[in-house]
């Protein structure tokens, strides 16, 4: 009785810890456009997952057979706002070929609408993307 | 002898009495007063009436200006400044990397950039950017040089950020 009391237990304590030991950090990251600042940043995962219907952020890399490739990065948030910048610079553009469905994507721009600054996180906490 | 003293005592005064009320001004009846009073105020009334008779000059009416959005102005005003000195800058200084200045734009680089520009001022005036400007974009940023297409790229950004165009993309605007 005893040995069967304590086997129960064992097992109980066995699905309640393992389980959460099995979990990682999980972090949900909407879209955030902040105008004032000049800076949006988002999950892609969590704007693809996001149920408004509005979200999205990301950037294109423009590669002509002519000419030097470009990076313009998009973002829009829940409440619509919206937010742009685009770049010339090298480094700028290797930074956004580095985004994938698990990155979080931030960036900021100047007055003229140039990018600044581009932060790609591709870190185990920010939701892979799903269909 | 006293006799004709007497009369002449009283003659005297009387008469100069009534010499003094034949030559005394004839008293102001009351319509006199009035009358005067009236053709004065008569000529007072016409000199006013002639200064303020002369027709008003005509109000200069301000013409309405047509709706324009500050902040995309100012920042559009901002990146021309900066783009007129940055090209001021590089026409002196040479080029840090050593590579050869960039040619002159071709007449199709320049029709490109032309495009560009129209379809941006479209997009703007309409207050949206749809898929279709997107597309034609894209195509029009094949034909420029880097420069147009960081002049064109950059407007659109700016456009966006200051909300002179509301995205209608589905997704990314380019």
């Amino acid at each position: 009785m005893a040995i069967r009391r304590g086997a129960l237990l064992g097992l109980t304590a066995t699905l309640l810890f393992g389980t959460a030991a099995s979990g990682g950090l999980k972090v949900h990251f909407p879209v955030k456009v902040d105008v004032g600042n000049r800076y949006a940043a988002g999950a892609l995962a969590s704007a693809r997952g996001s149920l408004d219907g509005m979200q999205f952020i990301g950037c294109s890399v423009f590669s002509f057979a002519v000419g030097t490739p470009m990076v313009h990065c998009i973002a829009r948030d829940a409440t619509n706002a919206q937010a742009s910048c685009t770049s010339s610079n090298p480094k700028l553009v290797d930074a956004a070929q580095g985004l994938y469905g698990d990155t979080l994507l931030q960036f900021f721009w100047d007055e003229t609408g140039a990018c600044t600054q581009l932060m790609i996180t591709n870190s185990s906490e920010y939701w892979p993307k799903a269909p | 002898m006293k006799w004709p003293l007497l009369p002449l005592l009283l003659l005297g005064p009387a008469l100069g009495f009534l010499a003094g009320r034949s030559t005394a001004p004839e008293p102001a009846s009351p319509v006199g007063v009035l009358r005067a009073e009236l053709e004065r105020q008569r000529d007072v009334l016409e000199a006013f009436v002639a200064r303020h008779d002369a027709p008003p000059p005509a109000p200069i009416l301000p013409t309405p200006a047509p709706a324009v959005d500050l902040g995309w102005l100012r920042a559009e005003l901002a990146r021309v400044v900066r783009e007129e000195l940055a090209a001021a800058q590089r026409a002196q200084a040479p080029d840090p990397r050593g590579l050869p200045p960039a040619p002159e734009p071709q007449p199709y680089n320049i029709a490109a950039h032309q495009e560009g520009q129209r379809i941006l001022d479209d997009a703007t005036s309409q207050r949206r950017w749809t898929d279709a400007d997107a597309q034609a974009m894209r195509r029009a940023l094949v034909n420029m040089t880097d420069a147009q297409r960081e002049d064109v790229l950059r407007r659109l950004a700016t456009a966006i950020n200051t909300r002179a165009v509301e995205l209608q993309t589905s997704g990314a605007p380019l």
